[in-house]
């Protein structure tokens, strides 16, 4: 469905996106992750055509966004990152405008606004003024314009931004409904959130492409370190000497969890699980074992360790 | 086509929604009135020819445009890109040029509109006056055609300022700017008294145009002078608006 190769961007001197190259099937839900600045927008900006790329180029159902551009913003779906409406139109008046000037027929006009606003939940507001409505209905007719002419790609940069948590929830389903009929190509930088909605992800960092691949596959990649946790009943420093075998480099990280029990965490130093070896050695020396776990990487730890942020924050 | 009509309606709409529409609409008729009145009032007192006030009359049209054309077109752009709705406009399946072409026909339109009062002066003469005077029908077309070609062209100059920057204030003072440039050209004369800078001089004043036009002199190079530059300003702002994906 969209086909990107050797996408480059600058303003100015500053490089926004560097030779980005990846490929988005049909019906998948695609997540792009980054911290602020890392290009996120920029390449949605240039899929979606309103920016035209440096080099490299763009391909959405096999048509070029620099060669026809109008054919491939017809098959799209744009939710910029601010939500811009005309505050001086009521919502149902804007979505029949945004519908007619996307070229839905003039028959189809009324019953694919009603289906959007409906979708999207701004049906009840739909004769209200946009600019008396709150963020989130404003965020959610920005949502029914992007999706108002059936496009076959649907680009959302941030579409939770303004939200409440239950709108954010409704939004996650209504984006996992969606997924039937469009491709789906969103950013955030909420992770929780990509990793809830999303079949694969794209990570971003200074403008490369760092990592792409489903969740689970992304975070395997990373697992060589497992993370182990186990509470004993035990003294800490035979615990710790005992437990560094099973470690890596790093060693063991004891702390004290009250009432005789200690929290011992440690990365573990081969492919293998090391907790049966645990286990087993909290038997054989008599201690009492009340926790043994495998800490499997978040979205969030994957993203750490890609984009190297928790070193440099502050 | 349809795409341009629906840009164009909703362009409409936003200038029928906006107060400054009717500033400029009342600023017009009170101009263009006030004119009409010292006209009427001139004539029933005897006074021996128009000539004198009908230019007046044109100066008073190319001012009152100075001002109002800036007013009318500064949104047009300017606040599209302040608010961020022209990233919504230009993912749209529409290209820069039918934007522009919709923008400025929708302000063409109202201009047009807030002009059409003054169709109502005939009547309003045969009315009320005791011995209906004698209207040069050749005269009355040619101050609207010189209205429109002039107004057309000053409107455009406002729509290219108003698509180089994201405020309205700024692009208000450059399409004041540029038509005052414009209006100025008629100074070369004063630089350049003895070769032909006369010439030139009401070759390009507006408002020598504008009291030809009133009179009912119709020079076709002078209606292909104004289409032609309206349609290189258009074309220009088409450009900056194109320019915006590139930047």
């Amino acid at each position: 469905m969209v086909a990107v190769e050797q996408l480059t961007r600058r303003f100015g001197p500053v490089t926004a996106v560097q030779n980005l190259t990846f490929e988005i099937g049909r019906g998948e839900i695609v997540g792009m992750l980054g911290p602020n600045g890392a290009g996120k927008t920029t390449t949605l900006r240039m899929i979606a055509g309103y920016l035209c790329p440096s080099a490299g180029s763009i391909r959405v159902a096999g048509l070029s966004v620099l060669d026809d551009p109008v054919g491939v913003r017809r098959r799209i779906g744009y939710l910029p990152e601010h939500a811009a409406l005309y505050p001086e139109m009521r919502v149902e008046e804007y979505l029949r405008y945004r519908a007619a000037l996307k070229g839905v027929t003039s028959r189809r006009v009324a019953a694919r606004v009603a289906e959007a606003a409906e979708m999207c939940g701004v049906a009840d507001v739909r004769r209200r003024i946009i600019g008396q409505l709150s963020k989130g209905y404003r965020q959610r007719v920005a949502l029914a314009d992007a999706l108002v002419h059936e496009p076959q790609l649907l680009i959302l940069d941030e579409p939770t931004l303004g939200l409440d948590p239950n709108q954010i929830r409704q939004a996650r389903e209504l984006i996992r409904t969606l997924a039937a009929r469009h491709t789906i190509l969103l950013s955030s930088h909420i992770l929780p959130e990509v990793e809830m909605t999303c079949h694969r992800v794209l990570i971003l960092h200074c403008g490369r492409l760092l990592a792409q691949g489903p969740v689970e596959t992304l975070a395997a990649s990373l697992r060589g370190r497992r993370r182990v946790v186990v509470q004993l009943r035990a003294p800490a420093e035979e615990a710790c000497a005992a437990l560094a075998r099973l470690a890596d480099g790093a060693g063991v990280r004891w702390e004290d969890a009250g009432g005789g029990w200690g929290e011992a965490r440690f990365e573990a130093a081969g492919e293998g699980d090391p907790r049966p070896e645990v286990a087993a050695l909290a038997a054989s020396r008599g201690w009492a074992l009340r926790e043994l776990r495998s800490e499997e990487l978040s979205l969030e730890q994957v993203f750490v360790a890609l984009t190297g942020a928790g070193e440099r924050a502050p | 086509m349809r795409q341009w009509l629906v840009l164009c309606r909703r362009e409409l709409a936003a200038h029928v929604l906006s107060p400054t529409t009717y500033v400029v609409a009342v600023l017009f008729l009170v101009v263009v009135g006030t004119g009409f009145w010292i006209l009427v009032t001139s004539m029933s007192s005897g006074a021996p020819s128009s000539a004198g006030l009908v230019e007046v009359s044109g100066w008073g049209f190319v001012l009152t445009m100075t001002a109002a054309a800036p007013l009318l077109t500064m949104r047009l752009f300017a606040e599209e890109r302040r608010s961020g709705t022209l990233e919504t406009l230009l993912t749209a399946p529409v290209t820069p040029g039918a934007v522009v072409g919709a923008k400025y026909a929708a302000t063409l339109a109202l201009f047009a509109a807030t002009l059409a009062p003054t169709l109502a002066y005939g009547p309003l003469l045969r009315a009320f006056a005791a011995a209906p005077p004698t209207v040069d029908p050749a005269a009355a077309w040619g101050l609207g055609v010189g209205a429109l070609l002039i107004g057309g062209f000053f409107l455009s100059l406002g729509l290219f300022a108003s698509a180089l920057t994201r405020s309205q204030i700024s692009a208000g003072l450059l399409a004041f700017t540029f038509i005052a440039l414009f209006l100025s050209s008629g100074l070369v004369a004063w630089l350049w008294p003895d070769g032909g800078g006369d010439a030139l001089a009401t070759w390009l004043s507006p408002i020598a145009h504008m009291a030809d036009f009133a009179r009912g002199v119709f020079d076709s190079r002078v209606a292909a002078f104004y289409l032609i530059n309206t349609a290189f300003v258009l074309f220009g702002a088409e450009r900056v608006v194109e320019w915006e994906r590139w930047r």
